[in-house]
């Protein structure tokens, strides 16, 4: 008996001595280094990405550096993937962090309260919303106030094979663009022989299908996400207008067409490629072969078009606000978006500079970079709630079949939207 | 002498005895950790609600009745699974034990096929599971992108769409475990030494042919490491994760698995209640199984010992 007391002494003191462990290191992320003698405040400051995103950061730090020798950035790269499970646990295990990179996690945290409201520390410093993408501002407010200044925007663009135009003759998109004119170029460009499709782009990725949806005037859900209107006769007509591309004209190649491994639209097999930004850069560094442009995508009742973005928050639990304040406004600042701009690739949500020739003209006359801020400038926000993982994975369920099985799409919207309308129920509740 | 171990115990000095704890201590501190702690927290989750962010809410039963109505993805997932089962365990027991009757041949150059059919379990993982997505990839009009329809092309027959078709995408998913299968050899090759060769000699002599002496001879007293097989795999086919996730179906819901779900629910939804609860109702599963098995096993499992 004597003996098990012992044991979970011995037990209990090591799982303390574990725990404490664990807390004096949270404590070192977050709290101000004493240790080479100065007062420099610590700001720890989390980022997800690779390479790239880690020179972009270091670069702006060292601008900041000049201007804040009293803070000490210490910036925390976290991989892409599982950026989110790391953030929540730490969060959760209490350590907090001074500035953290958020996207589609955004409402989430916003809605459990655990984000510093911005709003006062703009006002205080001048910071105007109105000198940002509005998209963007309104991408990271919650009821009204700001709660994460946007880092970087993207919007679904168009991108085309110049090539295949000319070979068909058939003039290059402009903004004026309409579905119409979009769909009788896919049908001239597709050439089954020669394994060209008209179109790529034309699937249940969130982005993909909410840029025909919304653009022919249709929606995933109502304004005040609380009901499901992917139903609605205009909706419909955007899936329907999607469903035909693959099947009744054949100008979208289906998911096994795809041979795997193989890029379609690298290889020049694809005349209109209707995705993300991403693509500038890559087509820039792999496409030798072909000439290719950037356009808006087409206009339907309206021209709109999925908005990408992320930005930078203060957690709550933060005890190093106002300098971690200084962090997030020198790097959505002007000398952090200018840094950002000279890559030529995500718009800089501050339009001064977006709107400057740093941006436009970083790849000279080569890439119409000005399509990309155009989309910005007309993009809409993604209907995100704290149920945006489960209701994608709903759309998954429900949508696939309509552009991989040519399922009947009003029937798949009957099946779809309870399943949608008890999410979001619970979405409103949870708030 | 056992009572002598006993005493022996109780007369070790006390410096022993901290040693001995000393010794021992990450053993039990990484079970408590990381088996112990987890296992009833899991439990205690189960009953809760909780987003990972904001304090767990106690909410009874309802994570379980949720579960229950979720038609879409947990009885999906889990008729997955149980085809999965199904379909799987069989399978490779079967080919497991025709392979390793095959390597037990002591001919000339046999541990090289050994290692061969060995090597799989060795390499394993997401990196093997994304070549085998490439090698099942459908052949397309204009180009054979998936190497093994395109062997199939040569002999006129025309592979199936694998993951891109409803009914071949588990299949898929079965098959890629199978050819892991040789792993199994470390059970069956001691077991199939074990036969004595006595009683082959002597049903040779009564006249028995192969067949004979397979089902009347090497069966019977193979039936433990049958038993052994056939239930581990029942409780690896119940956890099946990485298959089905590193390739799914066209559509996920062809090939989900429990453990795709739990993982979904986890990692993506953060519902870390209900994952729980979805851990729990599949770890009862496996118990329940087992326990049949080990029940069935008296009527059909022979043990030299009785």
């Amino acid at each position: 008996m004597k003996s098990l007391k012992k044991i979970l002494t011995a037990v209990t003191l090591s799982a303390t001595l574990l725990a404490a462990g664990c807390s004096s290191d949270s404590a070192k992320t977050s709290g101000s280094s004493g240790s080479d003698g100065d007062k420099k405040e610590t700001v720890s400051f989390t980022y997800w990405g690779g390479d790239f995103d880690k020179k972009r950061m270091e670069a702006i730090r060292t601008e900041f550096n000049k201007e804040n020798p009293d803070i000490n950035v210490k910036l925390i790269q976290i991989p892409s993937d599982g950026y989110d499970q790391k953030l929540l646990t730490s969060m959760a295990g209490g350590s907090s962090y001074d500035v953290v990179q958020l996207a589609e996690a955004f409402n989430t945290y916003a809605g459990k309260g655990t984000l510093e409201d911005l709003t006062p520390y703009m006002e205080k410093d001048g910071v105007s919303k109105d000198d940002y993408f509005s998209a963007g501002m309104e991408a990271y407010s919650y009821d009204g106030k700001v709660m994460a200044m946007p880092m970087r925007l993207g919007a679904m663009i168009m991108l085309y094979n110049k090539d295949l135009f000319d070979k068909n003759g058939i003039p290059y998109p402009t903004d004026q663009w309409t579905w119409e004119d979009f769909h009788n170029a896919a049908l001239k460009i597709t050439n089954k022989q020669d394994g060209v499709f008209g179109v790529q782009g034309v699937g249940t990725w969130w982005a993909n299908y909410m840029a025909y949806v919304e653009s022919f005037g249709g929606s995933l859900m109502t304004k005040d996400h609380t009901k499901f209107n992917l139903d609605s006769p205009e909706s419909i007509k955007g899936l329907k207008f999607m469903q035909d591309l693959i099947y009744k004209d054949k100008a979208a190649p289906l998911a096994s067409d795809i041979p795997k491994g193989v890029d379609l639209w690298t290889s020049g097999k694809i005349g209109m490629l209707v995705d993300g930004p991403w693509h500038i850069l890559s087509a820039i560094a792999n496409i030798k072969d072909f000439n290719w442009e950037v356009a808006p995508i087409p206009t339907g009742e309206k021209f709109t078009t999925p908005l990408f973005s992320n930005a930078f928050a203060i957690p709550k639990g933060s005890e190093h606000k106002d300098a971690a304040w200084k962090v997030v406004k020198f790097w959505t600042g002007e000398v952090g978006q200018t840094i950002l701009a000279k890559e030529g690739g995500e718009v800089p949500p501050l339009k001064s500079v977006a709107n400057s020739d740093v941006y436009l003209k970083v790849h000279g006359d080569a890439v119409n970079l000005q399509a990309l801020v155009t989309s910005v400038d007309g993009a809409f926000v993604p209907p995100i709630t704290s149920k945006w993982g489960e209701i994608n994975k709903l759309a998954d369920t429900y949508l696939a079949p309509i552009f991989s099985e040519n399922a009947d799409v009003e029937k798949q919207l009957k099946d779809m939207k309870p399943q949608v309308e008890k999410m979001l129920t619970e979405a409103q509740e949870a708030k | 002498m056992v009572a002598k171990t006993k005493q022996n115990f109780s007369s070790i000095s006390k410096h022993e005895k901290r040693n001995f704890w000393i010794y021992i201590s990450p053993w039990i501190i990484g079970f408590l950790a990381f088996t112990a702690i987890p296992f009833f927290s899991s439990l205690g989750l189960s009953f809760m609600q909780w987003d990972i962010i904001t304090p767990p809410k106690w909410v009874g039963f309802d994570n379980y009745k949720e579960l229950m109505d979720d038609k879409i993805y947990f009885w999906n997932a889990l008729r997955n699974t149980i085809f999965y089962a199904l379909v799987g365990v069989p399978l490779s027991v079967t080919l497991g034990l025709l392979l390793s009757i095959l390597l037990s041949k002591e001919i000339k150059g046999i541990n090289v096929f050994r290692i061969i059919f060995y090597l799989p379990a060795v390499f394993g993982g997401v990196a093997v599971l994304m070549l085998w997505s490439y090698l099942l990839y459908p052949g397309t009009g204009n180009g054979d992108a998936g190497l093994i329809n395109a062997v199939l092309g040569w002999f006129g027959i025309e592979g199936p769409g694998w993951s891109q078709s409803e009914f071949w995408a588990k299949p898929a998913v079965i098959l890629v475990g199978l050819w892991g299968v040789g792993g199994s050899m470390m059970i069956w090759l001691p077991a199939l030494a074990g036969v004595p060769k006595e009683l082959h000699e002597a049903a040779e002599i009564d006249g028995a042919s192969r067949w004979r002496k397979f089902w009347s001879v090497t069966f019977p007293l193979i039936t433990p490491a049958i038993f052994f097989q056939v239930t581990m795999g029942i409780i690896g086919s119940f956890q099946i994760f990485m298959e089905p996730k590193i390739m799914p179906g066209n559509q996920k819901a062809w090939t989900d698995s429990l453990m795709v779900n739990l993982f979904d629910n986890a990692f993506t939804f953060y519902k870390m209640g209900y994952a729980s609860a979805i851990a729990w109702v599949l770890f009862i599963m496996i118990m329940v199984l087992t326990v049949i098995n080990l029940v069935v096993s008296k009527r059909w499992v022979y043990y030299e010992s009785n």
